[in-house]
């Protein structure tokens, strides 16, 4: 299954991050040309973890001994013999990654072709490119933040207090869900990507279209911030303001 | 693992370091573990010290390198020699643990290895573009079975705590037990003799260690609290590669990790310990 890892935003160029995908621990990287890999995390000299590693121009070194990795996944250079043209079977394991509506996408698998498709089938997310709000663990299963987003049980304009109407929720994919409504009398998208941390925590990337002003950002913000007290106290009583569904109350 | 289920692991066997000797004083006592054992080290009125398992049964101990040493079998052969530790003029410094959530065989081989140094020890051990590893020579000693590199040299921005500004320092390694590695450099102050650093490095788990560094040095004007400041920088800086490499014990199966020509010590050390059948802490199988 595709994952959603980071925002596009926050992998900017020369950034790497660790990421584990169906239990593949990944280094997700972005050279400094833009282009995104997604390999085990693992360099094959001395099995030190690459997420550790540094970006230089369109490679990623490991932090060890410094061997570079261009974006084939190929050793091209090893800083302990400069004059050596390393063999070609010095390699890591790439894996399928994508980018986009704002997000990194991976998949625990070799590269694919349809990438797009794959990830958001035939859903139209939003006409406009949405902007990144911020990203948050929270520390409680995925399916218990979906079931917080799914339709719309959590109240979208109790946390918008500028905002007024209805919200609908769609269940784009396992890993995607958008919210359609208006907020400060607009039409708006939220788009909200589940990424499973192992077993028990989940980190939500929230995106928003059209663009937002910095007041509306910081709103999303704490919007988020209330979504995930309200998800990981579910016998709170101090949430008067969430018309919990019967029966949706997260255990 | 089959070696240890049989009770014949020849790790067992081996001398290691579990603790310092001058920090107990009579009547002091100091509980620590080994090979998953949990082990207590007492020193008697007399001075004497013992070293006892849970079920009271007594361990082989002795005193030397600053450091109490003991075995959980029966050591068929003397602790090694390190003859620099009586020569005159050196100043010995046990430096404490570092505890290490790593292989105690990976972090020997760290230990063996220099071309981390511009990476991991940015200019204090090395830097770019000094990363070239120029050819050395490794052999296994016939008598004494000993893993030694000779005719290391490296250059380093600054090699020593006595050291200013940069020099090609040589170096040579001597691997005298699985889990003791001593290291010999230049010397700036000394020319014709060479500063020692070791470590011994107690075997807690396969996967956890503490690493006893010890050294003799020919140094100048530099207080022993400086020059454990230096070793306790550089042993944390290795500390954060030792606790991320993957998987956590050495791999003894030569397709595991690709070794180049900078790693000659690192394949000898390997090959020494899967002769001797030191696989606690190894993997021999690839995953």
């Amino acid at each position: 299954m595709w994952e959603p890892v980071a925002l596009a935003d926050g992998l900017g160029p020369g950034g790497v991050l660790r990421a584990a995908v169906d239990g593949q621990d990944m280094v997700v990287w972005r050279g400094r040309t833009g282009n995104l890999h997604a390999w085990d995390n693992r360099c094959p000299h001395r099995g030190m973890r690459l997420s550790f590693g540094f970006v230089r121009g369109d490679r990623l070194a490991c932090l060890y001994h410094g061997w570079q990795f261009g974006p084939d996944a190929r050793c091209r250079y090893i800083p302990a013999h400069p004059d050596l043209e390393p063999p070609e079977s010095i390699t890591t394991t790439a894996f399928a990654i994508a980018e986009c509506t704002g997000l990194v996408w991976v998949r625990a698998a070799p590269e694919s072709a349809d990438r797009t498709n794959e990830i958001f089938g035939a859903a139209a997310l939003s006409d406009e490119k949405p902007v990144a709000v911020r990203s948050l663990p929270f520390d409680v299963p995925i399916a218990h933040v979906r079931d917080a987003l799914d339709g719309a049980a959590f109240p979208i304009d109790a946390g918008l207090k500028a905002g007024s109407g209805q919200f609908s929720t769609d269940l784009t994919s396992e890993r995607l869900v958008v919210l359609k409504g208006t907020a400060d009398g607009r039409q708006r998208t939220l788009i909200a990507a589940l990424q499973p941390l192992g077993e028990t925590r989940t980190r939500l990337h929230l995106l928003t279209a059209p663009a937002a002003d910095a007041a509306l950002l910081r709103l999303l913000s704490r919007w988020a911030e209330r979504l995930r007290w309200f998800v990981e106290n579910p016998t709170s009583e101090t949430l008067s303001w969430s018309p919990l569904k019967t029966g949706e109350r997260p255990a | 693992m089959s070696a240890q289920a049989t009770g014949n692991d020849p790790a067992r066997d081996e001398w290691y370091a579990v603790g310092i000797s001058a920090y107990l004083r009579s009547g002091d006592t100091r509980e620590t573990v080994l090979m998953e054992e949990p082990i207590r080290i007492m020193r008697g009125a007399g001075g004497s010290l013992s070293v006892t398992r849970a079920d009271g049964t007594n361990c082989p101990v002795l005193e030397r390198y600053g450091h109490v040493w003991t075995s959980l079998g029966k050591p068929d052969h003397a602790l090694f020699d390190i003859p620099e530790d009586v020569q005159a003029g050196r100043t010995l410094v046990d430096c404490g643990a570092v505890r290490v959530r790593c292989s105690p065989l990976r972090a020997v081989e760290n230990f063996l290895d220099i071309a981390h140094f511009p990476y991991v020890h940015t200019d204090v051990l090395g830097s770019e573009p000094h990363t070239e590893v120029q050819p050395y020579k490794v052999h296994v000693e016939e008598k004494s079975d000993e893993v030694w590199a000779t005719n290391v040299r490296f250059y380093q921005p600054q090699a020593a705590k006595s050291a200013e500004g940069g020099i090609v320092t040589e170096y040579m390694y001597r691997v005298p037990a699985p889990t003791t590695a001593i290291l010999y450099k230049t010397c700036p102050p000394r020319p014709g003799e060479w500063d020692i650093i070791t470590i011994f490095v107690q075997p807690l788990a396969e996967d956890l260690c503490d690493v006893w560094p010890w050294m003799a040095l020919f140094d100048d004007g530099n207080s022993v609290t400086d020059l454990i400041h230096f070793q306790q920088m550089i042993f944390l800086q290795d500390r954060a590669i030792l606790e991320n490499q993957m998987p956590r014990l050495l791999p003894l199966d030569p397709k595991m990790e690709i070794p180049t020509r900078a790693d000659l010590t690192s394949v000898a050390y390997r090959r020494w310990l899967k002769r001797r059948g030191m696989t606690y802490g190894a993997q021999t199988e690839a995953a």
